[in-house]
């Protein structure tokens, strides 16, 4: 049974930040977040590993400094993940009931199941979770648990999130190489920050999350408590200084700082003509750049951005389900203006996500790059809770239906 | 920031004509295995699979990678993984290389074909080769990794390949609904995939009454990573050449028809018996014209004493480079952007070949003609260059070493407002 008291370690091997954080579960079920490190990410492109040796001394960095703060030693870690192999996609299993007439038992649905699964899987991909959302019987009625209805077949539906099993393994390779501790599980980081953010309320009434990442764009969407879509693009922050870079003609270091000093996700018209003072970094020799060309750039990286999310969401159906609006998270989120274009994009409501039901610094806490660590916690708190019946897409409530397994 | 136009070997000659043919990963083997049969230059295959050792022949040489790494299981549809492989063993692949042109033949849906071929070709343009690259996409029902694995693949190669020519597993699927068998349907692709490479084996080997050939292909394809389609058909008899049309306007590889509309180039290349008829060549260079409004048209025919009463026909279509409409808006920014004028159109038919009725128009060897033909290319070529030569692949900045983040055709990386043709100014 799940203790109060656990200790939990999530770890983020972010394309700008490597992050751990140390969270425990309190009696009411209350995370309170006990210590968090960082590294500055040298060996990650578009969220994923490429050079596994700088990326261990980053993580080395992250997992002491966090054990540190929480003084705790950490053995285990639950490990956010993600990339342009990633596929998040929802899948079907049918079964047929051998003989007519006869209730559909539990076995039934886990086969139905594990035939969607075995759908969604090719050679060399590895499922990283699945989600059963709801069956079908005869074709007609739709069961959240069909268990004990009278059919002849029955149709499971299920959203899966895999990815390349290599690819998978250089991650955990690279942390496992780099510090003695074990990789509990592998956990989508979209899916992960959706978890930090999102209430149960909202995850019941309807809400999307997106984590606006250095090289990277996670989404996931929940309604009526479970996750019924997600997915990666694998465009973020570094586009947008990549393209002022570009287009103002100046390097990239620059182009970062010009982003966080001036940046903005709308062109505002007054900025039409100014041009930028001097920045923190700017050399003496860097020239001052026309803010109007900065925002154009800018607003337009950042509307094509949400724009192809909104695409992907819209084709879920998950720009109409969510009522409770899109959270915003992941450094991103710290973008002057993105509020209001996204609104303008999905509309729907926009919102700062913040962290939720959780207790620990302050600073900690407002921080929008600190949702996928904080949600990899909660994701180990929900799944131990749920461990005594290790089952195949067994479902609790408050574990939103997310169950795993290795496909290999 | 100085953007230029990479720097073009000088060995990489069309006067070297030494064709070389490789197929990289199981399809790629295998349709090069298909074609060996009839092709007289060296043929080689590049895999990671050790079962496919039982079928290799004698007369085909063949290159083995990640033997030890993946304990011959190969990569799982892991294009990234089957990539590192190979580029830890470059050397076994470049003691391959030489001058000359090399016919590269890949699946591009799987793991080894999409993840090998660029780096085969690039280290064939190290060598001073000419690269055209026969890749097969997927079949849709094959799922949404190897759609994206077949995306990427093709953007990397367009940068590491003189030329790309498409060829759609999918696209055979379409237009035959009623093969249901998984089997028929892949022996007919196969039978059309082999086809291509076999015309354009053809036209690049065997000597030709009017030369349309290597350096036609090389001034084309040259710095400019064009991408193209391919497509062979034959017949015989009355109407031969009308009817070899028909086929070929409806071949499953041009298909949708606004491949041949919006066509920046066009080569096609007949071969008949020796009653081939000037006013045959004469009508596909109409039609072609017709069909091809934008499209610089270059026709080329050979003779095969053995061919008599039939007609064979090669039809590439080449899209414009995908760089140019980078390279327009990147050198100044704050300059105007627009298209670059399009070539005008040109048929080597008329400028290149010999007045009808030359009598050395009946022999083979055209030797001396050819030569001529090949000085006056070489000067176009010149010509050619230099309009190209501000030719800019697309910038990607940091991402330049990535993969790629594609979606419908633009590579999301470059920036957006390139992408989107706007003017900062
Ligand atoms: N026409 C044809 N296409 C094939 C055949 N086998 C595989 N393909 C295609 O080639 C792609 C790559 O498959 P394969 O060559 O087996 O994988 P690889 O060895 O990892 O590159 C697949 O996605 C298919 O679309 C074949 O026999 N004929
Ligand atoms: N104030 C800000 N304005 C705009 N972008 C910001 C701001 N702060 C951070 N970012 C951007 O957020 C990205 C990093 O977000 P983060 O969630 O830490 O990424 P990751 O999880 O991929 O490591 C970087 O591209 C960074 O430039
Ligand atoms: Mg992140
Ligand atoms: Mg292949």
């Amino acid at each position: 049974m799940f203790e109060p008291g656990q200790i939990l370690i999530g770890l983020e091997i972010g394309t700008s930040k490597v992050c751990a954080a140390v969270g425990e579960v309190a009696e009411g079920g209350e995370l309170n977040i006990l210590g968090l490190g960082q590294a500055r990410s040298r060996g990650v492109r578009k969220g994923e590993v490429f050079d596994a040796e700088k990326a261990g001394e980053d993580i080395r960095q992250a997992l002491a400094e966090a054990e540190e703060m929480a003084d705790v030693t950490i053995e285990s870690i639950y490990l956010a993940v993600t990339g342009r192999h990633l596929e998040c996609a929802n899948f079907r299993g049918v079964h047929t009931i051998p003989t007519v007439d006869r209730a559909i038992d539990a076995e039934d649905v886990q086969l139905a199941l594990r035939n969607a699964k075995y759908q969604s899987c090719p050679a060399g991909a590895e499922i990283i979770d699945s989600v059963r959302q709801d069956f079908l019987v005869d074709d007609h009625a739709v069961y959240e648990n069909p268990v004990g209805v009278v059919g002849a077949r029955i149709e499971a539906r299920v959203h899966v999130i895999l990815g390349h099993a290599n690819r998978l393994a250089t991650s955990r390779q690279a942390v496992e190489a780099a510090v003695p501790v074990r990789v509990e599980k592998t956990v989508f980081s979209g899916l992960a920050s959706a978890l930090a953010v999102l209430t149960t309320e909202q995850k019941q009434a309807g809400a999307i999350v997106v984590d606006l990442g250095g090289g990277t764009t996670e989404f996931a969407f929940f309604h009526q408590g479970l996750l019924r879509h997600s997915g990666i693009l694998a465009v973020g922050g570094d586009h947008v200084s990549n393209d002022l870079a570009y287009g103002l003609r100046v390097p990239l270091s620059r182009a970062e700082e010009l982003k966080l000093a001036h940046g903005s996700a709308l062109v505002r018209k007054e900025n039409s003509a100014a041009m930028s003072g001097p920045t923190a970094g700017a050399g003496l020799t860097d020239r001052p750049v026309s803010l109007g060309k900065l925002e154009r750039i800018m607003s337009m990286r950042w509307e094509e951005t949400l724009e192809l999310l909104a695409l992907r969401l819209r084709a879920a159906d998950a720009l109409r389900l969510a009522t409770e609006g899109v959270f915003l998270c992941g450094g991103g989120a710290r973008t002057p203006g993105i509020e209001e274009l996204a609104q303008r994009i999905f509309q729907l409501p926009v919102h700062r996500g913040i962290v939720q039901s959780v207790s620990g610094p302050a600073t900690v806490l407002e921080n929008p790059e600190f949702a996928t660590p904080i949600g990899l916690v909660r994701y180990g708190a929900m799944r131990a809770k749920q461990r005594p019946r290790p089952r195949l897409f067994s479902r609790l409530t408050s574990f939103a239906g997310l169950t795993s397994r290795r496909s290999s | 920031m100085n953007f230029q136009a990479p720097e073009l070997a000088p060995a990489r000659s069309a006067h070297d004509r030494s064709v070389s043919l490789c197929g990289v990963g199981r399809a790629g083997a295998r349709l090069v295995r298909l074609v060996a049969g009839s092709f007289s230059g060296s043929a080689w295959t590049v895999d990671t699979e050790s079962e496919a050792k039982s079928q290799a022949t004698e007369d085909i040489g063949r290159v083995e990678l990640g033997e030890r790494t993946t304990r011959g299981l190969g990569c799982g549809g892991d294009a990234a993984y089957a990539q590192r492989i190979a580029e830890a063993e470059v050397a076994r692949i470049q003691s391959r290389m030489g001058p000359g042109l090399l016919v590269l033949v890949a699946g591009i849906g799987g793991g080894v074909g999409a993840g090998i071929s660029p780096v085969v070709a690039r280290l064939a343009r190290e060598a001073g080769a000419i690269v055209v690259a026969v890749v097969i996409e997927p079949y849709e029902f094959e799922g949404g990794l190897r759609q994206r694995n077949a995306e990427q693949c093709l953007i990397t190669l367009q940068g590491a390949c003189d030329a790309v020519i498409r060829v759609s597993n999918q696209a055979v699927a379409r237009l035959n609904p009623e093969l249901s068998a998984i089997q028929e349907l892949m022996d007919l692709a196969d039978r059309h995939v082999a086809r291509v490479i076999s015309g354009l084996l053809g036209l690049l080997q065997r000597s030709s009454l009017v030369p349309v050939g290597l350096a036609e292909l090389e001034r084309w394809a040259r710095g400019r990573q064009a991408q193209g389609v391919a497509a062979f058909a034959e017949a015989e008899g009355a109407e031969r050449i009308q009817r070899v049309w028909e086929d070929l306007i409806q071949h499953p590889f041009l298909q949708p028809s606004n491949r041949l509309t919006d066509a920046g180039g066009t080569l096609v290349h007949v071969m008949g018996g020796p009653d081939l008829r000037m006013d045959e060549l004469e009508w596909v260079q109409r039609e072609l014209r017709q069909r091809c409004p934008r499209a610089q048209v270059l026709v080329g025919a050979g003779v095969d004493p053995e061919s008599t009463g039939k007609v064979q026909v090669f039809l590439l279509a080449v899209r414009d480079g995908v760089g140019l409409t980078a390279a327009t808006n990147v050198p100044g920014l704050e300059s105007a952007g627009g298209r670059p004028t399009p070539a005008p159109i040109k048929t080597l038919l008329f400028e290149d070949a010999p007045p009808a009725g030359d009598s050395r128009m009946v022999g083979l060897d055209l030797a001396a003609e050819s030569r001529e033909a090949r000085n006056r290319s070489a000067q176009a070529a010149r010509k050619a260059q230099q309009q190209q030569f501000n030719f800019v692949p697309p910038w990607t900045g940091r991402f330049d070493s990535a993969e790629g983040t594609l979606h419908q055709g633009e590579n999301l990386d470059e920036p957006t407002f390139v992408r989107r043709g706007v003017k900062l100014n």
